[in-house]
């Protein structure tokens, strides 16, 4: 098994909007495996979106 | 082995192996809703919501939550068993904003993040839901709250048993049950109905959104109004008005048709806080807004319009960083009453970008002369708000290299729309609803160093208050910088109510005339544009409250006065100095001496 060293996150570089494809396999390999390469990416990525909160709006009242 | 993507749409992927969005693409999710490119990013969007999922489902196996969340190997089986047998329905279940919700929350909560576990959620009921909607048959445990469970996606199991901590979900030869403690609880064959133990979620139907469904269930973070009662939401009106909705956005909003479509899943009813609306998207739960019953079938369409953006922005962001990290400092929102931290304007940027292209289109499709007064002062309002955003934004310096891309596409876009054809008494009106917002945001947030307002009330008191003519002998700054930053999971912590001086500018627009007995004097006479007397009552009223809002009805007056006399008139400056005026004033009341609040502006205004 290889294991990608480089920072997971590297791939966006602020530049590509982009997201790993997970959904390709059985899920409980996907499940049950290692967070490595696009899994740890894609976990990070979503822990950042998480980090971002709720937005909220009140109507006829701005 | 079975392949989600043998039989599901990838019409969004770019890129073996990721889904992505070019340029073209992201900028027309941006500023061209509903055009062929932005269709496909929307559908890249929604696309990885299924792996966005896995990855915290993965997180949540990892973490070993079991004893809590029931998710262990039965339910892991299960999984499998359900995307091995329909693909399709398990997808739909993963993907449901139930499940997004209830996945974002663990994994809030394991990774230290804020978090509000709601108190019925459960991991093993995702596998449950899976199960049944994949029709497999299975037995899987689910952990109780005080008897009860959420199953996402299909409804509410209560047992009678409030004291019991687990139930089993059984499917056999195509029906459910849960037992707990010996007793067996029978679900309906038709799951959306409800018996005695089973409230199954309702689903409405419209023209644009045809599997809605709507609860007073799901789930909320803590400082989110209390949900409604699901027992107290009124079906048949949801429906009625939401088919209401969906038909003014065919007949006149055809370019959001699509997102509303391809992006909401549910409605999540909120109750009433002290009588007004509310609507929240959460970036927890894609495809699901919470939201009061709208009153009428415009405010719904536009509830959707503003809040489906907030669920593409949301959605985007797991895709990429729109802001810098650590980049902490908060500015002036045109449509909050407090600093916003550079993501929350982002998102009130598209969010109005999204409401402002619907103004722009609901001008044609009012029926009367007040309506189109409505639409065309609104449209030109948000106009100018998200291009004043947008600015505030672009120069932050805090928006990543695709932040910039998104913000300026949305400025350049909305920097074409036309205004030509709206009368001037609303170009005015709008205006002059901007510079007050933004002369009461300043009096609301900043902070004014108190040595400095000492200083300049000790000087005022010298000059024996009666040098009105010199004013200040010493130009100073007042200016300081605003109040902290916003928390990033703060909503407003109760709803903004309308601006009175903004309802005044509708009156005289003729948009609302019978509601003239509502406003005070001073009201009245600002939108009537008698700043004379206007002024004199708002320094009655400073003297007798002090409220803020008569500070800031005060200042838009002078600002206005000042303005229409000098056009070299730094209206945002003299903005940004009226905190310190304020404090001034308060400190010289604190030393017993008298002054009117107009005098003290025209005093410290001299020095410029």
């Amino acid at each position: 098994m290889i294991h990608d060293n480089t920072d997971p996150l590297a791939a966006d570089d602020n530049t590509d909007p982009s997201f790993p494809d997970l959904s390709t396999g059985n899920v409980d390999e996907l499940l049950t495996g290692e967070a490595i390469g696009p899994v740890e990416r894609s976990r990070l990525a979503v822990l950042r979106q998480l980090s971002t909160g709720v937005s909220a709006a009140a109507f006829g009242s701005v | 082995m079975t392949s989600l993507a043998s039989d599901e749409a990838t019409s969004g992927r770019e890129t073996a192996g990721q889904f992505a969005l070019d340029d073209e693409q992201l900028e027309a999710l941006m500023c061209r809703p509903g055009s062929p490119k932005a269709r496909r990013a929307v559908d890249t969007l929604v696309d990885a919501q299924l792996s966005r999922n896995l990855s915290l489902l993965q997180l949540t196996v990892a973490s070993s939550h079991e004893a809590t969340s029931g998710f262990g190997p039965a339910a892991l089986a299960l999984l499998q068993r359900a995307q091995t047998s329909n693909s399709g329905d398990f997808r739909r279940v993963l993907t449901h904003p139930h499940v997004s919700r209830i996945l974002s929350a663990w994994c809030r909560q394991i990774s230290g993040l804020p978090a509000s576990l709601g108190r019925h959620s459960s991991v093993a009921a995702i596998a449950a839901a899976a199960g049944i909607q994949a029709g497999v048959d299975f037995e899987v445990t689910v952990p109780l709250n005080r008897g009860v469970t959420l199953i996402p996606s299909m409804g509410v199991f209560r047992s009678d048993m409030t004291e019991s901590s687990w139930a089993t979900v059984i499917r056999e030869d195509g029906t459910v049950r849960f037992e707990v403690d010996d007793h067996t609880f029978p679900i309906p064959d038709r799951w959306r109905s409800s018996n005695r133990n089973w409230e199954g979620m309702a689903k409405i139907g419209s023209q644009v959104t045809a599997d809605v469904d709507v609860t007073g269930l799901a789930e909320t973070t803590s400082d989110i109004h209390p949900v409604a009662d699901p027992y107290l939401v009124d079906q048949t009106m949801w429906e009625k008005r939401l088919d209401e909705a969906a038909a003014l956005l065919v007949e006149h909003h055809s370019d959001w048709i699509y997102d509303v479509q391809r992006v909401i899943e549910t409605l999540s009813v909120l109750d009433r806080v002290h009588g007004h609306s509310q609507s929240v998207s959460s970036v927890d739960a894609f495809g699901d807004i919470q939201l009061t019953l709208p009153d009428s079938a415009a405010t719904f369409a536009e509830t959707l319009v503003h809040e489906v953006q907030h669920n593409k922005l949301h959605a985007l962001t797991a895709f990429c960083s729109l802001v810098n990290d650590g980049f902490d400092q908060s500015m002036y929102a045109p449509w909050r009453p407090d600093a916003r931290p550079l993501h929350g304007m982002v998102h009130g940027i598209y969010a109005f970008f999204g409401v402002t292209h619907y103004w722009r289109n609901q001008i044609d499709a009012s029926e009367n002369p007040a309506d189109r007064s409505f639409a065309e002062f609104s449209y030109v309002r948000w106009l100018n708000a998200v291009i004043e955003g947008a600015e505030q934004a672009l120069a932050s310096q805090g928006l990543t290299v695709i932040g910039q891309r998104c913000i300026a596409a949305i400025h350049h876009e909305l920097s074409l729309w036309p205004t030509a054809a709206i009368p001037l008494p609303v170009i005015s009106a709008a205006r002059r609803l901007s510079a007050d917002r933004y002369v009461t945001w300043n009096l609301r947030n900043f902070q004014v160093d108190r040595s400095t307002v000492r200083s300049i009330a000790h000087e005022f008191a010298a000059t024996g208050s009666g040098d009105l003519a010199g004013g200040l002998a010493t130009p100073t700054t007042v200016r300081s910088g605003h109040g902290a930053a916003s928390s990033t999971l703060r909503v407003p912590p109760a709803p903004m109510r309308p601006s009175r001086r903004m309802v005044g500018l509708e009156v005289i627009l003729g948009i609302e005339p019978e509601r003239l007995a509502d406003l005070s004097v001073a009201e009245t006479a600002y939108a009537r544009q008698d700043y004379t007397l206007a002024m004199q009552t708002y320094s009655s009223d400073i003297t007798e409250s002090g409220e803020v809002d008569a500070w800031a009805g005060l200042a838009s007056c002078f600002g206005e006065q000042r303005a229409a006399a000098d056009d070299a008139f730094d209206t945002k400056r003299y903005a940004e100095s009226l905190r310190g005026i304020a404090d001034v004033y308060a400190e010289l009341d604190r030393l017993k001496v008298a002054v009117d609040p107009t005098d003290l502006i025209r005093w410290m205004s001299r020095t410029g």
